[in-house]
């Protein structure tokens, strides 16, 4: 399984790119997982390039022509307001920045003990699942999954049911 | 006052070029002239984004003024739909922090769909937009940075090397950044059928 790992990698992209590994056909033959991985992926491939070409063809309607083009008149026409605004916004972000740093280097005396990093959870699967969604990890029936998919179907809620599902998923 | 010439309706993007020199001079026309050629392109990838009508109309007018107050800054390394596209994502994301895209209508939904599928079964069409809002709800969870790899490899279809140039990184963080996308992408859709079963 182990050995698998490495050839992962490959298998997505080749199948992202459709680009041939030839490389991977040895061990595509003998292994059945990475035959499943493959075709796990290109299911997922083919779904978006299929959704992508169902994309119907649209015509710009003429109220979007007109609001850029006024747009790009009204940017046009008054250049100098645009330096002074772009000048105003340096110098705001110029100060902003300053503040961020102050404050920063005042936490640092005030508070020595290190802030522990947020962490990708998306990506890193080693990572802990905080305590609010151990429930989840301990517990997970059909209802809780379903419950999950609800949330995440709502708005804001988007990164926890993936917290969720990796958790779950890795749990396997 | 610039304005729309009619009759530049049907410029091929061959012809684009030309154009895109005058623009980066500063030619507002001639970029509104530009806008005709790529806007619909355009509007029809801020549907699939957005799922809806009147953000994707916002996304894409965003964009194009985006576009035309950093025309200098597209050094050609790309294709200009491309750089388009960049820009829309980065707006995009901005969108997404902002607000959720609204529950799709259903003129929004028939809209999403190709009219050469209007011959499917009401079954059918039902399944293939429970599929779109789906798939645009997993890209929608992805980090900016993968979201943009699979959009612009799988709806742009730009290869691995167009979109280190677009992006501005290595072909092989592109790659990474792809393989995590898909690997994310893939817990998603077996949570899914997880559930479904
Ligand atoms: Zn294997």
């Amino acid at each position: 399984m182990n050995a698998c790992r490495k050839f992962r990698k490959r298998i997505a992209l080749s199948r992202a790119d459709e680009s041939n590994d030839a490389t991977l056909v040895g061990h595509l033959t003998e292994c059945a997982a990475c035959r499943a991985y493959a075709a796990e992926i290109s299911a997922l491939c083919d779904a978006h390039k299929t959704r992508a070409a169902a994309l119907p063809e649209i015509d710009a309607p003429a109220r979007l022509r007109q609001k850029v083009a006024s747009a790009i008149n009204e940017a046009s026409s008054t250049p100098w307001l645009y330096a002074s605004l772009r000048k105003a916004l340096a110098g705001a972000a110029a100060a902003a920045l300053a503040l961020l740093i102050f404050t920063f280097w005042n936490k640092q005396q005030q508070a020595p003990t290190p802030v522990e990093p947020a962490s990708s959870v998306l990506t890193d699967n080693t990572t802990e699942i905080k305590p609010s969604y151990a429930a989840y990890r301990n517990a997970f029936s059909a209802d809780e999954l379903e419950m999950a998919l609800d949330r995440y179907s709502s708005a804001g809620a988007d990164d926890e049911i993936y917290r969720v599902g990796t958790a779950f998923l890795n749990s396997q | 006052m610039f304005s729309l010439n009619p009759a530049l309706n049907a410029i091929k993007l061959e012809d684009s070029t030309d154009l895109l020199s005058r623009v980066q001079q500063g030619d507002a026309e001639a970029f509104c002239d530009l806008c005709r050629v790529y806007d619909g392109r355009l509007l029809r990838q801020a549907m699939a984004l957005c799922q809806d009508a009147s953000l994707a109309e916002d996304l894409a007018q965003e964009t194009l003024i985006a576009a035309w107050k950093s025309i200098r800054r597209y050094n050609g390394r790309c294709r200009f739909f491309t750089w388009l596209c960049s820009i829309m994502l980065h707006r995009y994301r901005k969108l997404l922090r902002r607000k959720r895209p609204a529950a799709l209508t259903k003129e929004t939904e028939d809209s999403l769909l190709n009219v050469a599928d209007a011959a499917a079964s009401p079954a059918t069409l039902n399944e293939m937009k429970e599929q779109a809002a789906f798939l645009q709800k997993c890209l929608d969870n992805l980090p900016h940075k993968q979201r943009q790899i699979v959009y612009l490899r799988f709806y742009v279809e730009n290869s691995l090397e167009e979109i280190a140039l677009a992006v501005g990184c290595s072909v092989g963080t592109v790659k990474s950044r792809l393989f995590k996308a898909l690997e994310n992408l893939r817990k998603m859709r077996a949570l899914k059928t997880l559930n479904v079963e």
